[in-house]
Protein backbone atom coordinates (compact mmCIF):
# COMPACT_ATOMS: atom_id res chain seq x y z
CA UNK A 1 0.00 0.00 0.00
CA UNK A 2 1.20 3.48 -0.32
CA UNK A 3 1.75 6.23 2.11
CA UNK A 4 -1.38 7.17 3.17
CA UNK A 5 -0.91 11.18 2.43
CA UNK A 6 -0.18 10.06 -0.86
CA UNK A 7 -3.34 8.48 -1.49
CA UNK A 8 -5.25 11.51 0.67
CA UNK A 9 -3.21 13.82 -1.91
CA UNK A 10 -4.95 12.13 -4.86
CA UNK A 11 -8.10 11.60 -3.46
CA UNK A 12 -8.06 15.64 -2.68
CA UNK A 13 -7.09 16.21 -6.32
CA UNK A 14 -10.30 14.70 -7.35
CA UNK A 15 -12.70 16.28 -4.96
CA UNK A 16 -11.37 19.41 -5.92
CA UNK A 17 -12.03 18.51 -9.94
CA UNK A 18 -15.56 17.41 -8.98
CA UNK A 19 -16.38 20.76 -7.10
CA UNK A 20 -14.98 23.38 -9.81
CA UNK A 21 -18.35 23.79 -11.57
CA UNK A 22 -20.14 25.19 -8.21
CA UNK A 23 -23.27 25.78 -10.13
CA UNK A 24 -24.31 22.62 -10.70
CA UNK A 25 -23.98 21.34 -7.42
CA UNK A 26 -27.55 22.79 -6.42
CA UNK A 27 -29.06 20.93 -9.28
CA UNK A 28 -27.25 17.84 -8.09
CA UNK A 29 -28.76 17.91 -4.39
CA UNK A 30 -32.19 18.88 -6.14
CA UNK A 31 -32.15 15.69 -8.15
CA UNK A 32 -31.03 14.24 -5.64
CA UNK A 33 -34.18 14.94 -3.20
CA UNK A 34 -36.37 14.27 -6.45
CA UNK A 35 -35.23 11.12 -6.52
CA UNK A 36 -35.74 10.26 -2.56
CA UNK A 37 -39.32 11.78 -3.04
CA UNK A 38 -40.22 9.55 -5.67
CA UNK A 39 -38.73 6.30 -3.24
CA UNK A 40 -41.30 8.05 -0.27
CA UNK A 41 -44.22 8.34 -2.42
CA UNK A 42 -43.80 4.40 -3.73
CA UNK A 43 -43.27 3.17 -0.27
CA UNK A 44 -45.87 5.18 1.08
CA UNK A 45 -48.26 4.07 -1.52
CA UNK A 46 -46.99 0.30 -1.35
CA UNK A 47 -47.56 0.69 2.72
CA UNK A 48 -51.55 1.95 2.53
CA UNK A 49 -53.39 -0.22 4.47
CA UNK A 50 -50.38 -2.11 5.97
CA UNK A 51 -48.96 -1.18 9.40
CA UNK A 52 -46.19 -3.50 8.98
CA UNK A 53 -45.16 -6.29 5.95
CA UNK A 54 -42.91 -8.88 6.89
CA UNK A 55 -42.51 -7.36 10.56
CA UNK A 56 -41.32 -3.81 8.12
CA UNK A 57 -43.19 -0.65 8.36
CA UNK A 58 -43.19 2.23 6.67
CA UNK A 59 -40.62 4.20 9.38
CA UNK A 60 -38.26 1.45 8.76
CA UNK A 61 -38.31 1.35 4.69
CA UNK A 62 -38.07 5.14 5.24
CA UNK A 63 -35.12 4.88 7.48
CA UNK A 64 -33.15 2.32 4.86
CA UNK A 65 -33.87 4.83 1.81
CA UNK A 66 -32.15 7.50 3.77
CA UNK A 67 -29.31 5.80 4.73
CA UNK A 68 -29.22 3.81 1.35
CA UNK A 69 -28.79 7.29 0.04
CA UNK A 70 -26.36 8.27 1.76
CA UNK A 71 -24.27 5.00 1.41
CA UNK A 72 -25.15 4.41 -2.32
CA UNK A 73 -23.28 7.94 -2.79
CA UNK A 74 -20.32 6.22 -1.05
CA UNK A 75 -20.33 2.95 -2.59
CA UNK A 76 -20.73 4.06 -5.69
CA UNK A 77 -17.77 2.99 -8.56
CA UNK A 78 -17.08 3.18 -11.94
CA UNK A 79 -13.29 1.99 -11.90
CA UNK A 80 -13.90 -0.89 -13.64
CA UNK A 81 -15.12 0.62 -16.95
CA UNK A 82 -12.26 3.56 -16.31
CA UNK A 83 -10.08 0.60 -15.91
CA UNK A 84 -11.29 -0.85 -19.22
CA UNK A 85 -10.89 2.50 -21.02
CA UNK A 86 -7.46 3.17 -19.62
CA UNK A 87 -6.29 -0.72 -21.07
CA UNK A 88 -8.29 -0.07 -24.30
CA UNK A 89 -6.83 3.53 -25.47
CA UNK A 90 -3.54 2.66 -23.76
CA UNK A 91 -3.51 5.83 -21.97
CA UNK A 92 -2.76 2.54 -18.29
CA UNK A 93 0.78 3.39 -19.37
CA UNK A 94 1.17 6.71 -17.87
CA UNK A 95 -0.82 5.40 -14.68
CA UNK A 96 1.69 2.33 -13.85
CA UNK A 97 4.56 5.17 -13.85
CA UNK A 98 3.19 7.12 -11.04
CA UNK A 99 4.68 6.78 -7.58
CA UNK A 100 1.38 4.84 -6.15
CA UNK A 101 0.52 1.63 -6.79
CA UNK A 102 -2.20 1.59 -9.42
CA UNK A 103 -5.04 0.39 -7.89
CA UNK A 104 -4.58 2.82 -4.44
CA UNK A 105 -4.57 5.94 -6.99
CA UNK A 106 -7.96 4.41 -8.77
CA UNK A 107 -9.48 4.27 -5.38
CA UNK A 108 -8.21 7.77 -3.89
CA UNK A 109 -9.41 8.85 -7.65
CA UNK A 110 -13.17 6.94 -6.67
CA UNK A 111 -13.02 8.52 -3.07
CA UNK A 112 -12.47 12.21 -3.86
CA UNK A 113 -15.67 11.79 -6.22
CA UNK A 114 -17.45 10.30 -4.04
CA UNK A 115 -16.94 12.49 -0.79
CA UNK A 116 -18.13 15.26 -3.42
CA UNK A 117 -20.99 13.61 -4.28
CA UNK A 118 -22.05 12.67 -1.08
CA UNK A 119 -21.56 16.19 0.79
CA UNK A 120 -22.75 18.49 -1.99
CA UNK A 121 -25.87 15.83 -3.44
CA UNK A 122 -26.62 13.57 -0.88
CA UNK A 123 -26.35 15.16 2.08
CA UNK A 124 -28.55 18.24 1.37
CA UNK A 125 -31.64 16.14 -0.08
CA UNK A 126 -31.63 14.07 3.42
CA UNK A 127 -31.28 17.75 4.88
CA UNK A 128 -34.47 18.92 2.67
CA UNK A 129 -35.85 15.75 3.47
CA UNK A 130 -35.51 16.40 7.41
CA UNK A 131 -36.52 20.55 7.05
CA UNK A 132 -39.88 19.13 5.12
CA UNK A 133 -40.53 16.17 5.89
CA UNK A 134 -39.94 14.45 8.97
CA UNK A 135 -36.37 13.08 10.59
CA UNK A 136 -36.78 9.13 11.13
CA UNK A 137 -35.89 7.82 14.91
CA UNK A 138 -32.89 5.68 14.92
CA UNK A 139 -31.94 4.50 18.26
CA UNK A 140 -28.66 5.75 19.47
CA UNK A 141 -27.18 2.40 20.40
CA UNK A 142 -23.32 3.16 20.24
CA UNK A 143 -22.71 -0.56 19.98
CA UNK A 144 -25.27 -1.01 16.79
CA UNK A 145 -23.37 2.39 15.24
CA UNK A 146 -19.82 1.10 15.43
CA UNK A 147 -20.91 -2.71 14.30
CA UNK A 148 -22.31 -0.11 11.25
CA UNK A 149 -19.59 1.71 10.51
CA UNK A 150 -17.40 -1.75 10.76
CA UNK A 151 -19.58 -3.24 8.10
CA UNK A 152 -20.17 -0.39 5.96
CA UNK A 153 -16.29 0.42 5.98
CA UNK A 154 -15.99 -3.61 4.87
CA UNK A 155 -18.63 -2.73 2.26
CA UNK A 156 -16.88 0.02 0.27
CA UNK A 157 -13.85 -2.06 0.32
CA UNK A 158 -16.23 -5.26 -1.72
CA UNK A 159 -17.37 -3.17 -3.71
CA UNK A 160 -14.20 -1.61 -4.78
CA UNK A 161 -12.37 -4.48 -5.61
CA UNK A 162 -15.30 -6.34 -7.22
CA UNK A 163 -14.93 -3.33 -9.93
CA UNK A 164 -11.15 -3.16 -9.35
CA UNK A 165 -11.23 -7.33 -10.37
CA UNK A 166 -13.85 -6.53 -13.34
CA UNK A 167 -11.89 -3.55 -14.88
CA UNK A 168 -9.22 -5.86 -14.89
CA UNK A 169 -10.68 -8.39 -16.74
CA UNK A 170 -10.58 -5.68 -19.87
CA UNK A 171 -6.82 -6.61 -20.29
CA UNK A 172 -8.28 -9.95 -21.66
CA UNK A 173 -11.38 -9.08 -23.40
CA UNK A 174 -9.75 -5.73 -24.93
CA UNK A 175 -13.04 -4.29 -24.23
CA UNK A 176 -14.90 -1.99 -21.89
CA UNK A 177 -18.15 -1.59 -22.57
CA UNK A 178 -19.79 -4.20 -20.39
CA UNK A 179 -18.44 -4.10 -16.76
CA UNK A 180 -20.86 -1.23 -16.28
CA UNK A 181 -23.89 -2.77 -17.62
CA UNK A 182 -23.24 -6.22 -16.30
CA UNK A 183 -22.38 -4.75 -12.96
CA UNK A 184 -25.13 -2.74 -12.81
CA UNK A 185 -27.32 -4.98 -13.55
CA UNK A 186 -26.14 -7.77 -10.76
CA UNK A 187 -26.03 -5.48 -8.47
CA UNK A 188 -29.59 -4.03 -9.05
CA UNK A 189 -30.61 -7.23 -8.64
CA UNK A 190 -28.92 -8.89 -5.68
CA UNK A 191 -27.77 -5.76 -3.54
CA UNK A 192 -30.98 -5.20 -2.01
CA UNK A 193 -30.64 -1.27 -2.49
CA UNK A 194 -33.89 -0.46 -4.54
CA UNK A 195 -36.37 -3.30 -3.16
CA UNK A 196 -34.70 -4.37 0.21
CA UNK A 197 -34.12 -7.85 0.62
CA UNK A 198 -36.78 -8.57 3.10
CA UNK A 199 -39.36 -8.34 0.55
CA UNK A 200 -37.49 -11.21 -2.06
CA UNK A 201 -39.27 -13.88 -3.38
CA UNK A 202 -37.49 -16.41 -1.65
CA UNK A 203 -35.97 -18.38 -4.41
CA UNK A 204 -34.26 -15.15 -5.66
CA UNK A 205 -32.82 -14.22 -2.23
CA UNK A 206 -31.05 -18.11 -2.01
CA UNK A 207 -29.37 -16.71 -4.95
CA UNK A 208 -28.58 -13.26 -3.47
CA UNK A 209 -27.16 -14.93 -0.23
CA UNK A 210 -23.55 -16.48 -1.71
CA UNK A 211 -23.34 -13.38 -3.85
CA UNK A 212 -21.30 -10.69 -1.74
CA UNK A 213 -23.79 -7.70 -2.98
CA UNK A 214 -25.85 -7.78 -0.42
CA UNK A 215 -22.78 -7.47 2.23
CA UNK A 216 -22.20 -3.46 0.40
CA UNK A 217 -25.04 -1.69 2.00
CA UNK A 218 -28.32 -3.87 2.66
CA UNK A 219 -26.74 -5.92 5.38
CA UNK A 220 -25.11 -2.89 7.03
CA UNK A 221 -28.23 -0.98 7.06
CA UNK A 222 -29.68 -3.62 8.57
CA UNK A 223 -27.97 -3.57 11.18
CA UNK A 224 -28.27 0.03 12.14
CA UNK A 225 -32.22 -0.30 11.55
CA UNK A 226 -31.95 -3.08 14.24
CA UNK A 227 -33.10 -6.11 12.07
CA UNK A 228 -30.16 -7.78 12.57
CA UNK A 229 -29.16 -8.45 15.95
CA UNK A 230 -25.57 -8.33 17.57
CA UNK A 231 -24.32 -12.11 17.44
CA UNK A 232 -26.00 -11.38 13.66
CA UNK A 233 -24.39 -8.46 12.95
CA UNK A 234 -20.49 -9.52 13.94
CA UNK A 235 -21.24 -12.95 11.53
CA UNK A 236 -22.27 -10.65 8.46
CA UNK A 237 -18.58 -8.89 9.30
CA UNK A 238 -17.18 -12.12 9.52
CA UNK A 239 -18.53 -12.82 6.18
CA UNK A 240 -17.29 -10.05 4.72
CA UNK A 241 -13.65 -9.99 5.98
CA UNK A 242 -13.93 -13.84 4.08
CA UNK A 243 -15.14 -12.25 0.80
CA UNK A 244 -12.56 -9.56 1.45
CA UNK A 245 -9.63 -12.04 1.92
CA UNK A 246 -10.64 -14.18 -1.09
CA UNK A 247 -11.17 -10.59 -3.46
CA UNK A 248 -7.86 -9.40 -2.48
CA UNK A 249 -6.45 -12.96 -3.36
CA UNK A 250 -8.14 -13.00 -6.45
CA UNK A 251 -7.10 -9.55 -7.93
CA UNK A 252 -3.31 -10.17 -6.87
CA UNK A 253 -3.20 -13.37 -8.94
CA UNK A 254 -5.46 -11.35 -12.00
CA UNK A 255 -3.02 -8.03 -11.51
CA UNK A 256 0.19 -10.35 -11.76
CA UNK A 257 -1.23 -12.08 -14.95
CA UNK A 258 -2.78 -9.08 -16.20
CA UNK A 259 1.16 -7.15 -15.38
CA UNK A 260 2.59 -9.95 -17.89
CA UNK A 261 -0.10 -9.09 -20.16
CA UNK A 262 0.92 -5.37 -20.08
CA UNK A 263 4.56 -6.30 -21.24
CA UNK A 264 3.88 -8.57 -24.08
CA UNK A 265 1.28 -5.92 -26.00
CA UNK A 266 4.01 -3.29 -25.12
CA UNK A 267 6.86 -5.34 -26.88
CA UNK B 1 -35.61 18.29 -47.22
CA UNK B 2 -33.70 18.84 -49.83
CA UNK B 3 -30.79 16.98 -48.63
CA UNK B 4 -32.89 14.02 -47.47
CA UNK B 5 -31.52 11.25 -49.29
CA UNK B 6 -27.59 12.45 -48.01
CA UNK B 7 -29.58 12.40 -44.30
CA UNK B 8 -30.44 8.77 -44.94
CA UNK B 9 -27.00 8.10 -46.35
CA UNK B 10 -25.54 9.08 -43.02
CA UNK B 11 -27.76 7.18 -40.83
CA UNK B 12 -27.08 4.25 -42.96
CA UNK B 13 -23.13 4.36 -42.84
CA UNK B 14 -23.71 4.99 -38.64
CA UNK B 15 -26.13 1.64 -38.94
CA UNK B 16 -23.06 -0.24 -41.16
CA UNK B 17 -20.49 0.73 -38.78
CA UNK B 18 -21.60 -0.72 -35.96
CA UNK B 19 -22.74 -4.05 -37.48
CA UNK B 20 -19.40 -4.30 -39.00
CA UNK B 21 -17.81 -5.63 -35.91
CA UNK B 22 -20.52 -8.19 -34.96
CA UNK B 23 -19.11 -9.46 -31.56
CA UNK B 24 -18.58 -6.29 -30.29
CA UNK B 25 -22.28 -4.99 -31.38
CA UNK B 26 -23.89 -8.81 -30.07
CA UNK B 27 -21.95 -7.83 -27.05
CA UNK B 28 -23.68 -4.26 -26.91
CA UNK B 29 -26.71 -5.77 -27.48
CA UNK B 30 -26.82 -8.34 -24.81
CA UNK B 31 -25.08 -6.40 -21.84
CA UNK B 32 -27.85 -3.33 -22.49
CA UNK B 33 -30.59 -5.96 -22.63
CA UNK B 34 -29.45 -7.65 -19.18
CA UNK B 35 -29.41 -3.65 -17.45
CA UNK B 36 -33.38 -3.61 -18.97
CA UNK B 37 -34.26 -6.77 -18.31
CA UNK B 38 -33.05 -6.15 -14.84
CA UNK B 39 -35.02 -2.92 -14.10
CA UNK B 40 -38.32 -4.88 -15.53
CA UNK B 41 -38.05 -7.71 -13.31
CA UNK B 42 -37.20 -5.78 -10.07
CA UNK B 43 -40.40 -4.05 -10.45
CA UNK B 44 -41.78 -7.33 -10.39
CA UNK B 45 -39.69 -7.75 -7.12
CA UNK B 46 -41.09 -4.61 -5.87
CA UNK B 47 -44.72 -5.49 -5.97
CA UNK B 48 -44.13 -9.08 -5.39
CA UNK B 49 -45.24 -8.80 -1.69
CA UNK B 50 -47.24 -5.40 -1.74
CA UNK B 51 -49.40 -6.48 -4.96
CA UNK B 52 -50.56 -3.48 -6.24
CA UNK B 53 -49.71 0.42 -6.16
CA UNK B 54 -52.54 2.80 -5.80
CA UNK B 55 -54.47 -0.18 -7.47
CA UNK B 56 -52.12 -0.65 -10.40
CA UNK B 57 -50.90 -4.21 -10.42
CA UNK B 58 -47.86 -6.18 -11.40
CA UNK B 59 -47.97 -6.29 -15.01
CA UNK B 60 -49.76 -2.63 -15.12
CA UNK B 61 -46.78 -1.22 -13.70
CA UNK B 62 -44.31 -3.19 -15.77
CA UNK B 63 -46.11 -1.54 -19.04
CA UNK B 64 -45.78 1.59 -17.85
CA UNK B 65 -41.76 1.36 -17.57
CA UNK B 66 -41.96 -0.28 -20.93
CA UNK B 67 -43.66 2.36 -22.72
CA UNK B 68 -41.61 5.05 -21.62
CA UNK B 69 -38.14 3.12 -22.23
CA UNK B 70 -39.88 1.84 -25.68
CA UNK B 71 -40.34 5.96 -26.68
CA UNK B 72 -37.00 6.79 -24.87
CA UNK B 73 -34.92 4.52 -26.64
CA UNK B 74 -36.74 5.74 -29.85
CA UNK B 75 -35.84 9.34 -29.55
CA UNK B 76 -32.47 8.33 -28.23
CA UNK B 77 -31.59 6.95 -31.62
CA UNK B 78 -31.80 10.38 -33.09
CA UNK B 79 -31.01 12.13 -30.04
CA UNK B 80 -28.84 10.93 -27.57
CA UNK B 81 -25.05 11.52 -28.69
CA UNK B 82 -26.25 15.08 -30.30
CA UNK B 83 -27.81 16.66 -28.20
CA UNK B 84 -26.15 15.23 -24.61
CA UNK B 85 -22.57 16.05 -26.28
CA UNK B 86 -23.73 19.24 -27.28
CA UNK B 87 -22.13 21.06 -24.23
CA UNK B 88 -19.05 19.53 -25.40
CA UNK B 89 -19.01 20.49 -28.77
CA UNK B 90 -20.32 23.90 -28.09
CA UNK B 91 -16.60 24.46 -25.60
CA UNK B 92 -14.46 23.09 -28.01
CA UNK B 93 -15.60 24.74 -30.88
CA UNK B 94 -16.52 22.06 -32.94
CA UNK B 95 -20.26 23.33 -32.95
CA UNK B 96 -19.28 26.38 -35.18
CA UNK B 97 -17.56 24.12 -38.08
CA UNK B 98 -21.29 22.60 -37.96
CA UNK B 99 -23.17 25.70 -38.46
CA UNK B 100 -20.80 26.44 -42.14
CA UNK B 101 -22.35 23.31 -43.48
CA UNK B 102 -24.74 23.80 -46.18
CA UNK B 103 -27.58 21.96 -44.56
CA UNK B 104 -30.08 22.20 -41.34
CA UNK B 105 -27.88 21.88 -38.25
CA UNK B 106 -30.09 19.97 -36.49
CA UNK B 107 -31.19 17.34 -38.90
CA UNK B 108 -27.35 17.51 -39.97
CA UNK B 109 -26.46 15.96 -36.07
CA UNK B 110 -29.26 13.82 -35.64
CA UNK B 111 -28.55 11.64 -38.67
CA UNK B 112 -24.98 12.45 -38.65
CA UNK B 113 -24.76 10.96 -34.86
CA UNK B 114 -27.48 8.68 -35.01
CA UNK B 115 -26.28 5.60 -32.45
CA UNK B 116 -27.33 2.20 -34.16
CA UNK B 117 -26.99 0.29 -30.33
CA UNK B 118 -30.26 1.77 -29.17
CA UNK B 119 -31.76 -1.15 -31.47
CA UNK B 120 -31.23 -3.49 -28.25
CA UNK B 121 -33.37 -0.82 -26.30
CA UNK B 122 -36.74 -0.89 -28.63
CA UNK B 123 -36.36 -4.77 -28.97
CA UNK B 124 -36.18 -5.23 -25.37
CA UNK B 125 -38.49 -2.23 -24.75
CA UNK B 126 -41.39 -3.99 -27.47
CA UNK B 127 -40.78 -7.69 -25.99
CA UNK B 128 -41.84 -5.77 -22.52
CA UNK B 129 -44.45 -4.68 -23.78
CA UNK B 130 -45.56 -8.25 -25.34
CA UNK B 131 -44.89 -9.40 -22.61
CA UNK B 132 -46.65 -7.34 -20.31
CA UNK B 133 -49.87 -7.76 -22.72
CA UNK B 134 -49.73 -11.31 -22.40
CA UNK B 135 -50.06 -11.50 -18.92
CA UNK B 136 -52.50 -8.84 -18.43
CA UNK B 137 -54.52 -10.89 -21.05
CA UNK B 138 -55.49 -7.64 -23.03
CA UNK B 139 -57.28 -8.35 -25.73
CA UNK B 140 -56.48 -5.77 -28.38
CA UNK B 141 -57.59 -5.64 -32.15
CA UNK B 142 -55.91 -4.19 -34.87
CA UNK B 143 -57.32 -0.26 -34.00
CA UNK B 144 -55.53 -0.83 -30.58
CA UNK B 145 -52.29 -1.58 -31.95
CA UNK B 146 -52.33 1.28 -34.27
CA UNK B 147 -52.91 3.39 -31.22
CA UNK B 148 -50.05 2.08 -29.63
CA UNK B 149 -48.03 3.11 -32.48
CA UNK B 150 -49.55 6.20 -32.63
CA UNK B 151 -48.92 6.45 -28.56
CA UNK B 152 -45.09 5.04 -29.09
CA UNK B 153 -44.31 8.07 -31.77
CA UNK B 154 -46.09 10.50 -29.69
CA UNK B 155 -43.96 9.55 -26.86
CA UNK B 156 -41.09 9.70 -28.80
CA UNK B 157 -41.89 13.58 -29.87
CA UNK B 158 -41.73 13.84 -26.30
CA UNK B 159 -38.81 12.31 -24.89
CA UNK B 160 -36.77 14.02 -28.14
CA UNK B 161 -38.27 17.44 -26.84
CA UNK B 162 -36.75 17.01 -23.80
CA UNK B 163 -32.88 16.23 -25.58
CA UNK B 164 -33.42 19.34 -27.74
CA UNK B 165 -34.63 21.36 -24.25
CA UNK B 166 -32.24 20.31 -22.07
CA UNK B 167 -29.77 20.95 -24.68
CA UNK B 168 -30.30 24.52 -25.75
CA UNK B 169 -29.22 26.44 -22.70
CA UNK B 170 -25.43 25.18 -23.50
CA UNK B 171 -25.51 27.64 -26.47
CA UNK B 172 -24.79 30.23 -23.50
CA UNK B 173 -23.77 28.36 -20.90
CA UNK B 174 -21.42 26.50 -21.02
CA UNK B 175 -21.40 23.10 -19.06
CA UNK B 176 -24.72 22.38 -18.06
CA UNK B 177 -24.57 18.68 -18.17
CA UNK B 178 -26.38 18.35 -14.54
CA UNK B 179 -29.56 19.88 -16.13
CA UNK B 180 -29.77 17.91 -19.16
CA UNK B 181 -29.26 15.36 -15.89
CA UNK B 182 -32.17 16.32 -13.52
CA UNK B 183 -34.57 16.86 -16.47
CA UNK B 184 -33.80 13.78 -18.85
CA UNK B 185 -33.01 11.28 -15.81
CA UNK B 186 -33.91 12.36 -12.36
CA UNK B 187 -37.65 13.80 -13.40
CA UNK B 188 -38.50 10.70 -15.31
CA UNK B 189 -38.03 8.38 -12.10
CA UNK B 190 -41.34 9.57 -11.32
CA UNK B 191 -43.53 7.73 -14.62
CA UNK B 192 -41.81 4.81 -13.66
CA UNK B 193 -44.63 4.40 -11.06
CA UNK B 194 -48.41 5.49 -11.73
CA UNK B 195 -48.87 9.68 -11.57
CA UNK B 196 -51.43 8.90 -9.03
CA UNK B 197 -49.18 8.29 -6.19
CA UNK B 198 -48.00 11.71 -5.82
CA UNK B 199 -49.26 14.62 -4.56
CA UNK B 200 -51.79 16.84 -6.53
CA UNK B 201 -49.05 19.57 -7.23
CA UNK B 202 -46.43 17.36 -8.53
CA UNK B 203 -49.44 15.43 -10.90
CA UNK B 204 -50.17 18.64 -12.56
CA UNK B 205 -46.44 19.49 -13.17
CA UNK B 206 -45.86 15.98 -14.80
CA UNK B 207 -49.42 16.98 -16.88
CA UNK B 208 -48.87 20.47 -17.68
CA UNK B 209 -45.44 21.80 -17.39
CA UNK B 210 -43.31 19.17 -17.86
CA UNK B 211 -45.67 16.29 -19.52
CA UNK B 212 -43.76 13.09 -19.41
CA UNK B 213 -47.22 11.59 -17.62
CA UNK B 214 -48.62 11.42 -21.59
CA UNK B 215 -45.26 9.58 -22.12
CA UNK B 216 -46.84 5.92 -20.31
CA UNK B 217 -50.12 7.14 -17.81
CA UNK B 218 -52.24 8.43 -19.71
CA UNK B 219 -52.00 6.34 -22.57
CA UNK B 220 -51.47 3.55 -20.41
CA UNK B 221 -55.33 3.26 -18.70
CA UNK B 222 -56.82 3.41 -22.29
CA UNK B 223 -54.92 -0.18 -22.92
CA UNK B 224 -55.86 -0.98 -19.10
CA UNK B 225 -59.04 0.14 -19.03
CA UNK B 226 -58.42 2.51 -15.82
CA UNK B 227 -60.31 5.57 -14.93
CA UNK B 228 -57.46 7.37 -12.83
CA UNK B 229 -57.76 11.05 -14.22
CA UNK B 230 -57.33 12.82 -11.10
CA UNK B 231 -57.94 16.20 -11.67
CA UNK B 232 -58.16 15.75 -15.48
CA UNK B 233 -60.40 14.62 -18.09
CA UNK B 234 -60.61 10.95 -19.56
CA UNK B 235 -59.77 12.57 -22.94
CA UNK B 236 -56.21 12.51 -21.94
CA UNK B 237 -55.54 9.16 -22.60
CA UNK B 238 -55.95 10.08 -26.22
CA UNK B 239 -53.38 13.33 -26.19
CA UNK B 240 -50.35 11.68 -26.84
CA UNK B 241 -49.09 12.09 -30.14
CA UNK B 242 -51.13 15.92 -30.29
CA UNK B 243 -48.80 17.26 -26.69
CA UNK B 244 -45.94 15.69 -28.91
CA UNK B 245 -46.10 17.41 -31.57
CA UNK B 246 -46.43 20.59 -29.84
CA UNK B 247 -43.41 20.35 -27.73
CA UNK B 248 -41.17 19.04 -30.71
CA UNK B 249 -42.40 21.98 -32.66
CA UNK B 250 -41.56 24.37 -29.69
CA UNK B 251 -38.21 22.58 -29.12
CA UNK B 252 -37.83 23.38 -32.86
CA UNK B 253 -38.60 26.72 -32.84
CA UNK B 254 -36.27 27.57 -29.71
CA UNK B 255 -33.21 25.66 -31.56
CA UNK B 256 -33.96 28.21 -34.21
CA UNK B 257 -34.20 31.04 -31.84
CA UNK B 258 -30.69 29.98 -29.95
CA UNK B 259 -28.93 29.37 -33.45
CA UNK B 260 -29.14 33.07 -34.19
CA UNK B 261 -28.54 34.33 -30.36
CA UNK B 262 -25.46 31.91 -30.51
CA UNK B 263 -21.83 33.32 -30.28
CA UNK B 264 -18.91 31.15 -30.36
CA UNK B 265 -16.88 30.45 -27.42
CA UNK B 266 -13.99 31.45 -29.76
CA UNK B 267 -11.90 28.59 -28.95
Amino acid sequence: MAPFSLFAMFAMTSFRMHSVYRSNTVILAFGSFLKLFVLMSVWQGLFRGNDAINGITYGDMMLFVLINLLVGMLTYSRIGSTIGDKVVSGSISTDLIRPVSFKSYMIADQWGENLFRFLFSAVPACAIYFVFMSIPAIAADPLRILLFVISVTCGIVIIYHIHYILGLTSFWTGNAYYIDWFMKAFYELFAGTFVPLWFYPQWLLHIGTFLPFRLVTFEPIAILAGKTDTAGAIGIIALQGVWILFLLLAEKWLWSRAQHKIFVQGG
Amino acid sequence: MEYASLYWTFIRINIKAKIEYRAAFLLTFLSRGIVWSTEFALIWVLLYRFESIAGWGQYEIMFLYALNLTSYSMAAFFCFHPFTKLPAKVQSGEFDELLTKPMNPLLYLMSREFTASYFSNVAFGLLFIGICIYHLDLSLGLWDYAFLLVTLIGGMLIQASAFIYTAIPSFWMVRNTSLAQLFLFDFKDFIRYPVSIYPASIQVVLTLIVPYAFINFYPAQYFLNKQDFLLFHPVFQYLTLAVGAVLITGAILLWRWGIKHYHSTGS
